[in-house]
């Protein structure tokens, strides 16, 4: 993936402008500017220049049963997470109740999504960096064992997302009030041996990236995702944040809010009255590391891994800590399953409501909110991504991070800076999905 | 399970992006169920996969580059340099040069791997195949039918 920089360092009052027009190994198109003067930094940007992409809008008018299949349709690497935000948000405006075994399959199917994606990005898009390759082609000509565990680790992820949603790329089969068809029992025992693999490789993965060196750089966030009082939150739970505590989903709009930015076609969201804050897996890790299962626990003592992690830049560790998680929790689910002879879904009765869903994508908390008319066609969809929360934590990081890191070439601090964004695996192509237009008449 | 694979790889939704697919769909059941087809959108990941798991892979893909719009290319990527190639489906892929870069650096490449690189002259969004490209597909697909066979007489 080809991107230009540029390094422009001008005669007078000392100024530097650091410019990458297009970053590489993230979701989607992306750039960064910063600018200093006089060893002060003056301004940062995180432009995001993708195509807006309207989904909010063309989901009105359409059927609550179809909002899981189109805005799965925003993202090609985590359409679970919005079929499931939809599903949970349509299943909170239509009194929607469904037993723990359809619940359970969720959670089955998500672990799938977190190991495909956390796996993709661990290997393919951040190791990279600390290894000091431009892409995984070149670390793969060096180190192709470490390379095939990735591979191996990504296939156990989308088998997963296969023999239960249909299919690896936009699953079909998860609807609101359950699912389409019930998985045979042997069906899903048959990943059981490409499972514990992936558990294996997962285990070798943390140890892994735990060897890296990472940047010194400690930030206090003030985190956001989901808590539930049993399980480390993927599927469900209530917002918890470091500093307001549990807040209901109908309230985020109450305390959260997104808004316009000229340099980016994404919303940039916003804790009113506290300005940026994090989401995704260091602030899940942080808010609920004491969920993770005791074979979590061990590794994480094994590295000396505290329980709660301040350092973006080890988010790797944390992302291979939860792809531990996913392959951990997915066995289980699966040597629990016995319900293929049971109803695969139940039944739902269209009404006029307001419905609030909230599910852990792999980049952090994704909020869908809908309002339905009483034939169940949506007349209001509001989607909050976790890349769109993320975008002013990002600039925060690289405004502080380039300000204690002065003395780097621009070369060096350009790289870094590019890391720094990378640590939150963004993925531009979800943040675009929606963009207010105003047309002025003169 | 096969030892011959014939993939069509692209994206029917971006013009003369769909004509390796339309490629491998028209030849589906020309083999007598002796050759798998497999239809590919950009899972960088499942051509790995079959790249570790058969003798004999044959790759049909569009591209864009210097030649004559319309034409196609046989390269043999065990040996041949590779076209220059910038085409991605998506920035967290990586595209078809890489792909078998990465299959070589794992020692994952087939034992025999032909690639025919179908110049194409559109890639807009909602555009179905061009013209000078529909008109060479014959002659391609004529040429892989071939090729096939001649592999399949050598196993």
């Amino acid at each position: 993936m080809m991107h230009e920089k540029e390094y422009k360092v001008d005669v007078g009052p000392k100024t530097r402008t650091l410019h990458v027009d297009y970053l590489a190994r993230v979701e989607g198109e992306g750039a960064f500017f910063v600018r200093t003067k006089d060893d002060k930094v003056e301004e940062v940007q995180l432009k995001i220049f993708e195509p807006p992409r309207f989904f909010e809008a063309f989901l009105q008018g359409r059927q609550f049963s179809e909002a899981p299949d189109i805005t799965s349709r925003i993202c090609g690497i985590c359409p679970v997470a919005y079929q499931m935000s939809a599903i949970r948000a349509m299943e909170d405006a239509l009194e929607v109740e469904i037993p723990e075994y359809m619940q359970q399959l969720r959670r089955l199917l998500y672990c799938g999504e977190w190991i495909e994606s956390h796996t993709l990005h661990v290997y393919m898009l951040h190791a990279p960096d600390f290894l000091g390759f431009p892409d995984i082609v070149q670390m793969a000509a060096k180190y192709p064992e470490i390379v095939q565990k990735g591979l191996r680790l990504k296939k156990a992820g989308n088998e997963i997302i296969k023999t239960l949603g249909g299919r690896e790329v936009h699953p079909i089969n998860a609807k609101v009030g359950g699912w389409y068809s019930l998985p045979l029992k042997r069906e899903l025992e048959q990943l059981l041996p490409l499972l514990e693999i992936a558990q294996a490789d997962a285990i070798e993965t943390v140890r892994w990236v735990n060897s890296f060196t990472f940047p010194n750089f400690i930030k206090n966030y003030e985190c956001v995702s989901l808590s539930h009082p049993s399980e480390y939150p993927i599927t469900q739970g209530m917002i918890t944040t470091s500093s307001l505590g549990t807040i209901p989903l109908s309230e985020f709009q109450t305390h959260f809010e997104e808004v316009h930015v000229s340099h980016s076609t994404a919303l940039q969201a916003k804790m009113k009255q506290k300005g940026s804050y994090l989401t995704g897996p260091i602030a899940r890790y942080n808010l609920n590391s004491q969920k993770l299962s005791p074979i979590v626990q061990k590794i994480r003592r094994e590295i000396q891994f505290e329980s709660i992690c301040q350092n973006p830049f080890r988010s790797i560790i944390v992302r291979a800590l939860e792809i531990v998680e996913a392959c951990t929790e997915a066995i289980r689910l699966i040597n629990l399953y016995d319900a293929e002879k049971l109803a695969p879904s139940v039944q739902v009765q269209s009404k006029a409501a307001v419905g609030y869903g909230a599910t852990e994508a792999p980049r952090g908390l994704l909020y869908h909110k809908y309002t339905l008319d009483d034939t169940g066609n949506i007349k209001n969809a509001t989607i909050i991504p976790p890349t769109s929360q993320n975008q002013k934590a990002i600039e925060e990081d690289l405004f502080e991070f380039v300000t204690n890191h002065m003395t780097l070439s621009d070369e060096e601090l350009t790289y870094q800076c590019e890391q720094a964004i990378r640590n939150y695996d963004p993925c531009i192509s979800c943040s675009t999905h929606f963009l207010r237009l105003e047309r002025i008449y003169e | 399970m096969n030892n011959i694979a014939l993939i069509g790889i692209g994206n029917t939704f971006r013009g003369d992006d769909g004509a390796g697919l339309k490629v491998a769909e028209d030849l589906m059941s020309t083999f007598d169920k002796k050759v798998d087809v497999f239809i590919n959108k950009g899972d960088i990941f499942e051509l790995l996969d079959i790249f570790q798991r058969y003798n004999s892979v044959f790759l049909v893909d569009a591209c864009s580059g210097d030649d004559t719009m319309g034409s196609w290319k046989k390269i043999n990527p065990l040996v041949d340099i590779l076209l220059p190639d910038s085409k991605q489906s998506s920035t967290h892929a990586l595209n078809i040069n890489q792909t078998i870069a990465l299959a070589k650096s794992l020692h994952q490449l087939p034992k025999r791997l032909i690639l025919y690189a179908i110049k194409g002259k559109n890639f807009q969004m909602n555009t179905s195949l061009s013209p000078e490209v529909r008109e060479v597909l014959f002659s391609l697909k004529e040429t892989i039918i071939e090729d096939i066979h001649s592999c399949m007489k050598n196993i």
